[in-house]
């Protein structure tokens, strides 16, 4: 009796209690977490921002101040966006893209602008992975221009890009005579390491490169592609010494850099990689493989790297873009372990583009998800195109068990 | 020229896939609260933006440090605000930026301003037109989150979308609900008020002495009593109030409750007033003025009136229900202790008028002694 009074009594103080609870939640469930406020630097003398070195454009400080819709002659215009491009290749910072764009003006959004308008918004279009429309304005500057190497070899790569290699292969062809013969041939190796010719590719490309006086950044590329080809074929120790060569010449070569870390992870060489990338932190595609080799390593810098990449895809889908999907997509698979994302991701992004890296992603999510019959239009294309890839070769493997 | 293009090209074919995330391309941020008079917020501009826009970088050093930003700081915000439009249907919104300061996204240094557009007119329906930078960098953005009734909806403005038009949508009843409950449990000044008015339910007045209610249904009965009156007076001049037809100024309205909530509690010590019900109502009233206050920061207006009303109201009812049922047992249980009537009723009424003091010293001087 007594203790049955007792435990009611316990009972009526549990009502109070949990009602607090419950409020509690009502009030704390409305706070969302604090986010970054605004702040008064303290001193004057404080730095807030670095500016890349290529500041100040003139054209810019006099765009700013023209009047709207003032008129601007076509080589002026060209002329602008091609400097724009320029950084952009430099710094690979997308705002110069966007500089590019406002660069050309009113030429932009006309249907049919002069020739070198129409190869100009092609690159910056192909650039924003707006490969179609960049291919129909590039088939309108070779019918206006026939002759003109720079839009074939452009419209090769694109064609590649999508994977419409037979396309591309007779644009190469069309290529000799029109440019160097350097890139006649990185522009037909670059379609044998993806349709069953690796090895001749290589061996194509290692022949061209042994020309006189050619210019450093041009073998830089070059080299870079023979890396690649190295790898497809599995020649890990090659393919190491030819973006090893790249990097001596051409230090700040992002995607060597890339390309040598992503070596690197298959090869579980990861502190190799912490070491190469350390440094890298401002482009989202070094960083992602940074983060990856500091997660196996159990890195005290991974969270961090993780939250800030977490928050660069965030700001990319505030502003509506995709350009990230692929890199996204190997976020979710590699830092996230969430195969289903990291799935639905990779399949967006393998009907945009058709590269190697694409259809890779493509195949490990679908594999770490267990989900083999997403994947059949990949494997289809692998099957189609004879793409030769040592790790794909694994993986199109794995999937058939 | 067309080697370094050649370059460029396969550079950016075979690169740019992988590279394009790298750094980030050009965002504003623009935070906006719907008001009852407008929008209201931040929008955070990236200095490397504003640099070719405007000029940061005094000394050409590369660097854009605070000095240089504050000297050109109303240069700045003029050149924002001239590039924010926004209009209802009676006319052009008048806009007032001010700096903020900056704010670290995570591409660099931004400079925040804060943003206030008054509109003319029923601002219901706003457009916005958003025109900052285009001529500059074509693939900028404008990332708008817009916040009305406590529901986020993003929007993007780009190039080839430079206006946008923010409907009013009117707030989900359950929204409306839930303020009047997160109301009145954060609102400490009412509760304060609630438990004055229920330390005695549970004991009975007898010769001038405190005598323990003889059953829970009588307590029960005297408390729905006392909570009703409150609710019907509060309930009355909130009405009166939102719909403005008595309006009082705020610094009045929250210093007459601290004042109500001593007035509450000395009637504990001395009891004059013999019904709780009576002072329930008459101080009740001077609540439902503080409750108006945030009625009127969520805009109400239009059609939707008696709704958010009804719905407000009725949240607040729900928080004050659950305070009730929470306090009512652990007083029930207190009710037979002997130390009840004769410390912890003086006591705990004692301690609640202390901190209406403070309160009502506080609003009626505008101090701050406790935060």
């Amino acid at each position: 009796m007594v203790i049955a009074r007792a435990q009611r009594r316990a009972w009526l103080l549990g009502v109070p209690l949990l009602l607090l609870a419950l409020a509690a939640a009502v009030t704390l469930g409305r706070s969302r977490p604090a986010s970054a406020a605004p702040y008064l630097p303290k001193a004057d003398e404080e730095i807030l921002e670095t500016l890349p070195s290529q500041v100040d454009h003139g054209w810019l400080r006099s765009a700013a101040e023209a009047a709207p819709g003032a008129p601007l002659d076509v080589a002026t215009a060209v002329a602008r966006a091609r400097l724009e491009l320029t950084h952009y290749q430099e710094s690979a910072d997308p705002r110069y893209l966007g500089r590019a764009e406002a660069a050309l003006g009113g030429f932009w959004d006309q249907p049919e602008p002069p020739e070198p308008v129409l190869v100009l918004r092609a690159r910056i279009r192909q650039s924003n992975h707006e490969f179609l429309a960049a291919l129909s304005d590039l088939d309108r500057a070779l019918v206006l221009s026939p002759g003109d190497g720079q839009a074939l070899l452009d419209r090769a790569s694109v064609q590649t890009v999508l994977g419409r290699y037979d396309a591309a292969r007779r644009d190469c062809q069309g290529l000799a005579g029109l440019t160097a013969p350097l890139y006649v041939a990185v522009c037909r190796a670059a379609i044998g390491g993806v349709t069953g010719s690796a090895k001749a590719a290589a061996s194509d490309l290692s022949r061209a490169l042994l020309a006189p006086d050619l210019e450093v950044e041009d073998k830089c590329w070059a080299e870079s592609l023979l890396g690649e080809l190295s790898t497809r074929l599995g020649d890990s120790s090659a393919a190491e010494a030819h973006f090893r060569s790249v990097l001596a010449a051409c230090p700040n070569d992002s995607y060597a850099k890339g390309a040598l870390a992503d070596l690197w992870l298959d090869l579980r060489r990861n502190s190799e990689v912490v070491s190469l990338l350390s440094d890298q932190v401002r482009q989202d595609a070094l960083l992602l493989r940074l983060a990856i080799a500091e997660r196996r390593l159990k890195s005290a810098s991974f969270e961090t790297h993780l939250e800030d990449l977490k928050q660069r895809f965030e700001e990319a889908h505030l502003r509506g873009s995709s350009v990230h999907r692929r890199e996204e997509a190997r976020f979710e698979l590699e830092l996230r372990d969430a195969p289903q994302p990291a799935l639905k991701l990779a399949l967006e992004n393998f009907q945009v583009q058709r590269e190697t890296a694409d259809v890779r992603i493509a195949l490990e999510a679908a594999l770490a998800a267990a989900r083999p019959e997403r994947v059949r239009e990949v494997l289809s294309f692998v099957r189609e195109s004879r793409l030769e890839d040592r790790q794909i070769t694994g993986l199109v493997a794995r999937l058939a068990q | 020229m067309k080697r370094w293009l050649a370059w460029l090209f396969f550079a950016l074919a075979l690169l740019a896939p992988a590279l394009a995330s790298a750094h980030k391309p050009s965002d504003s941020y623009l935070m906006l609260e719907k008001t009852a008079t407008g929008l209201k917020g931040r929008w955070d501009i990236a200095l490397r933006d504003l640099q070719p826009a405007v000029g940061l970088d005094a000394n050409h050093d590369g660097m854009i440090d605070w000095g240089e930003l504050k000297a050109r700081l109303p240069v700045v915000t003029a050149y924002a605000a001239a590039r924010l439009h926004a209009s209802t249907a009676a006319g052009a919104c008048r806009m007032s930026a001010t700096s903020q300061g900056v704010i670290a996204h995570s591409d660099g240094k931004y400079v925040a301003l804060s943003i206030d557009l008054n509109c003319p007119g029923d601002a219901g329906s706003v457009a916005l037109v958003y025109d900052l930078l285009f001529d500059l960098d074509a693939q900028h953005r404008g990332v708008l989150r817009y916040t009305d009734e406590g529901k986020m909806q993003p929007f993007v403005f780009g190039k080839t979308r430079r206006t946008i038009t923010l409907s009013h949508v009117a707030p989900r009843f359950g929204a409306i609900v839930h303020l009047g409950i997160e109301h009145i449990l954060s609102g400490y000044d009412h509760l304060l008020f609630l438990t004055a008015l229920l330390l005695p339910a549970v004991l009975r007045r007898r010769d001038g002495v405190w005598q323990p209610a003889p059953n829970f249904r009588t307590v029960l009965l005297d408390v729905l009593r006392t909570v009703t009156a409150f609710t019907i007076a509060h309930s009355l001049t909130l009405a009166l109030s939102a719909a403005h037809w008595v309006v009082l100024p705020s610094r009045f309205v929250e210093s007459a409750i601290a004042a109500s909530i001593i007035l509450a509690a000395l009637n504990n010590l001395f009891p004059v007033l013999d019904a709780d019900r009576s002072l329930a109502f008459g101080l009740g009233l001077l609540h439902g003025f503080g409750f108006a206050a945030v009625l009127a920061d969520v805009g109400l207006t239009g059609p939707s009136f008696l709704r958010t009303l009804f719905g407000f109201n009725l949240g607040v009812e729900l928080g004050q229900l659950a305070v009730v049922i929470a306090l009512l047992p652990v007083l029930y249980l207190l009710r037979r202790s002997r130390r009840y009537p004769t410390w912890g009723l003086p006591l705990a009424s004692t301690a609640v008028m202390l901190v209406a003091c403070v309160w009502l010293v506080e609003r009626a001087f505008d101090l701050k002694i406790i935060s």
